[in-house]
């Protein structure tokens, strides 16, 4: 482990001192270090790059963080909006990206299932399965940021569900971040055959103001007829970066239902990438996206069918308050031969100010004849008129607004099979609706 | 069908070609030299000619795009400008026999004598033929190519040229910048209804050969026109370049509507730059059908500058083996209360790939504006390919958009209800795709529908195995 004095921020010094001063075994060294030279042969992401065309990074200032520093003396207080609500089996804290406290249900260990730091898990007994799967899905050559994230990751979270069992209740991630710091965690997922779960990640910041950093890759690997839902609540602080690469491959017959919450940070780029790699396999996507002040939230979806009979559906529906911009770029892409793909992107948006934006960029690529592929988009304001009728049922402005924007989401909230995190993204929605002003 | 199609002599109609009898062809190849004796050779005043050099250098220093289809073109290799007669003739006797020829067996003067207000033939570079019914002249309507426009209409030329497309907008329309030659220049006086269609046939004959006509359209306030516009270019082993530039301007109140049936052989790249501005409620439509070509990549735009300005755009897209057919549309709302409306259509067979590449744009202050786009596609075999590429940027909250895209392949209920009718399987494929791309061709005058149908029909032979 590195001391306390060492230089740890994202520089060649500090790559050193990060990712060599840790036990690991020589395979793992090997690929930081050539992810480490992409990144630094890549360049900084700019506007002349149609994927960052409308996401400005010049405010971002990527030395100003520390990819690792160690744990303080005592934890911080951690926000979370899940904790309270969610009766689990397992939960697993992490702070900066590593482990702060994990438990799981005995019976569950019993079993063979796994919830642990994944730096940890590789000396603890995985190493094979792990070897075989990291960054297997997941391609860190794809930008500066993937391959940031494969040089420096740190702690991460490995679950591993053996082959028929089931495990009931969520197991809950709750990452926070201090101010000034990094979160590289890896989260490495692996349902075996016929493996069923739930988990839940949240993400909180320690301070409500200061600027962080997260850049982390998330490798979801579905075995045959493995079934999981899978939630994703982004909910850092808005001064906090967000640099996501998520990807879900999903063998024949499983089935997966991935939900996002696309509500905190200064500016977040994800991309969320569902691959249908077997016969009768099938994604649900849904995302609740809700910018206001100056936050920048852009994501980028792809539904990728690889193999016939695969059915994917996505809908992401976003709010927009302030001078907020969010950008939502989605693909459909069935490769040919992959007949028979039912494939569907949605994405309706709700314009609440005068000052927002939206840029919505749904897409097909088609390479089989023999398929259904269907997107849709809208945007629109709140509809004055039902605005009036709830004041005239006695409501206050306010009140009413957010009984309409609670009805714009119902649709994807709806499609959410966890009560709790419904009822959870509800509450922020509710609570982030300001008085309407047409 | 009730008509039984010669298929052989349905091709033939258009891949034929004429022997090369020309009073100047400039050398191949692209430079200030030959850019500058073009303008020579067309007597232009120093404005265009300094206009083109200056698009030239713009020309030089764009990268090519990156996105679309593969364009694979050496700008070298290329003739920029072939001169097939020395003067536009207006009757059909005046026209030199290889050129007369051509235009009958593609049937323009049948056409003109039918249902047609106007008619300009383009040959290569030049207008070759060019007509006007005498009482439309009376009132004002101007309808010339595009050369004759610079020497003849000199200031409303330079008032209104190039200031919808400026050679800085892309490679392509710096290149047409540079080297432009023929196409029609239109003018509708203020309250002037033309009842007909003016109609355009662009062929191109000669191997090698770079077309970039130059269409210019002003419709003032209250007026309104129909332009027709057709192209056709034989089957050569080496690939041309089709690169027009299509200005149009619709004043206030007006109503201006360009229908294009592009029917290219299948080496010409077609890189076309179509844009209208739409003034205080008046009305831009487009109507573009794209069959043939190696590829094209055409957007028609509209730019909706004032209050209740609308656009309406139609476009259908067929590629077929080795085609790729980017086309799309794009709508840009700048004022408040301005609509528009997008539908298009496209079939991809034989391992032929068609995308829809469009923008939907909301300014800031654009209030009350409404857009809805629907992009259906069928894909008729396992080799052929799709897209879909709509972009869709607001930055205005009191609007009221909406996007739908489907792509599928053809309905085996649908197909079994007409062959159970006693249809083949290849007819009743045929009549499918004739009913998915009904909305383009009602939209079309009579004979062009025909057209249309008959080349559908064409590229539908032998679909099904």
């Amino acid at each position: 482990m590195p001391s306390l004095n060492l230089d740890t921020s994202f520089t060649d010094e500090g790559f050193h001192n990060v990712a060599f001063h840790r036990p690991q075994p020589n395979w793992l060294k090997e690929l930081r270090q050539r992810a480490y030279r992409t990144f630094e042969d890549l360049p900084m992401p700019n506007r002349s790059m149609e994927e960052w065309r409308r996401t400005e990074l010049r405010h971002f200032r990527l030395l100003q963080f520390q990819a690792w520093s160690p744990h303080p003396e005592q934890a911080p207080e951690i926000p979370s909006q899940l904790i309270p609500r969610l009766d689990t089996d397992g939960l697993i804290i992490t702070l900066n990206g590593r482990k702060l406290e994990s438990r799981l249900d005995p019976a569950l260990g019993q079993q063979g299932v796994v919830l642990n730091c994944l730096e940890d898990s590789i000396l603890n007994g995985w190493e094979e399965l792990i070897r075989k799967h990291l960054f297997s899905i997941l391609d860190w050559k794809y930008d500066k940021f993937a391959a940031m994230h494969a040089a420096f990751w740190t702690g991460g979270i490995f679950v591993y569900v053996p082959k028929d069992i089931r495990v009931n209740k969520p197991l809950l991630h709750v990452a926070a971040l201090m101010p000034g710091q990094a979160d590289v965690g890896h989260t490495l997922i692996i349902l075996d055959e016929g493996a069923e779960a739930t988990v839940v990640s949240e993400t909180v910041s320690v301070d409500p103001s200061a600027s962080s950093l997260y850049c982390g890759g998330i490798e979801i690997i579905l075995r045959p007829g493995a079934r999981l839902r899978y939630v994703n609540m982004q909910n850092w602080n808005q001064a906090t970066f967000h640099f996501a690469h998520q990807k879900a491959v999903l063998a024949e017959r499983a089935s997966l239902e991935w939900t996002l919450g696309a509500l905190g940070g200064r500016l977040a780029k994800v991309n969320q990438h569902l691959v249908l790699d077997g016969p009768e396999s099938e994604g649900i996507v849904n995302g609740v996206m809700f910018a206001e002040n100056r936050q920048h939230l852009a994501y980028h979806t792809l539904q990728h069918h690889r193999t016939p009979k695969t059915k994917s559906d996505l809908l992401y529906k976003g709010a927009l308050q302030d001078q907020s911009h969010l950008v939502w770029r989605g693909m459909i892409r069935v490769e040919a031969g992959a007949v028979k793909a039912d494939g569907y992107q949605r994405n309706d948006n709700l314009m609440l100010s005068q000052t927002a934006r939206t840029d919505c960029i749904p897409g097909l690529e088609i390479l089989a004849d023999d398929v259904r592929c269907t997107h849709g988009a809208t945007a629109g304001r709140v509809d004055e008129e039902e605005i009036f009728y709830c004041q005239t049922r006695g409501l206050t402005r306010r009140e009413a607004t957010r009984l309409v924007v609670t009805g714009f989401f119902q649709q994807v909230l709806d499609r959410i099979t966890i009560d709790s995190v419904r009822e959870a993204l509800t509450d922020i929605i509710q609570h982030r609706v300001r008085e309407y002003r047409g | 069908m009730a008509e039984k199609v010669d298929v052989i002599g349905e091709i033939n109609k258009y891949d034929f070609r004429v022997d090369e009898r020309y009073v100047f062809k400039a050398q191949k190849g692209l430079n200030r030299d030959i850019v500058a004796e073009i303008s020579a050779m067309k007597n232009e005043p120093q404005w265009m000619r300094d206009f083109r050099l200056k698009a030239l250098e713009i020309f030089e220093s764009k990268p090519m795009p990156t996105w679309g289809g593969n364009i694979d073109i050496d700008f070298q290799d290329i003739y920029y400008y072939i001169k097939p007669t020395e003067r536009p003739g207006h009757s059909w006797e005046e026209l030199p026999e290889e050129i007369k020829k051509t235009f009958d067996r593609l049937g323009i003067p049948e056409a003109e004598k039918r249902f047609l207000a106007g008619v300009k033939a383009q040959y290569e570079s030049e207008v070759v033929y060019g007509s006007l019914r005498e009482d439309l002249a009376k009132r004002g309507v101007i309808f010339v190519d595009m050369d004759t426009a610079v020497r003849e209409y000199p200031d409303l030329v330079r008032q209104y040229f190039s200031t919808v497309i400026p050679p800085t907008d892309n490679k392509f329309a710096a290149l047409n910048s540079a080297v432009w030659s023929g196409g029609s220049f239109i003018y509708v006086p203020p309250g002037v209804n033309v009842e007909f269609p003016l109609q355009a046939y662009f062929r191109i004959n000669a191997a090698q050969m770079g077309q970039f006509e130059r269409t210019l359209i002003i419709v003032d306030e209250g007026a309104s026109c129909h332009y027709v516009e057709g192209c056709t270019a034989p089957m050569y082993s080496s690939e041309s370049l089709h690169a027009a530039v299509v200005e149009v301007i619709a004043k206030r109140g007006a109503r201006v509507r360009y229908t294009t049936i592009q029917n290219w052989a299948n080496n010409i790249y077609n890189l076309v730059t179509k844009r209208a501005v739409a003034y205080a409620d008046a009305l831009v439509e487009w109507v573009d059908g794209n069959l043939g070509s190696r590829l094209t990549m055409k957007y028609p735009a509209v730019y909706m500058l004032e209050p209740g300005a609308r656009a309406e755009i139609l476009s259908v897209a067929f590629a077929s083996r080795g085609q790729h057919q980017d086309a799309g549309a794009k709508v840009i709302h700048a004022a408040p209360h301005t609509s528009s409306r997008i539908v298009s259509k496209s079939i991809s067979k034989s391992g032929g790939r068609s995308s829809y590449r469009g923008l939907v744009k909301i300014e800031r202050g654009a209030k009350k504006s409404k857009s809805n786009v629907v992009c259906d596609a069928l894909i008729l075999d396992p080799q052929s390919r799709s897209d879909t590429y709509p972009y869709i940027e607001l930055e205005e909250q009191d609007v009221m958009i909406g996007h739908e895209a489907s792509v599928s392949k053809i309905g085996e209920e649908q197909l079994f209800y007409l062959c159970s009718r006693g249809l083949t399987e290849a007819e009743a494929s045929t009549m499918i795709v004739a009913g998915f791309i009904e909305p383009l061709v009602k939209e079309l005058p009579m004979e062009y529908a025909v057209e249309m149908n008959r080349l559908i029909a064409l590229q539908m032979e032998g679909s099904v195995g």
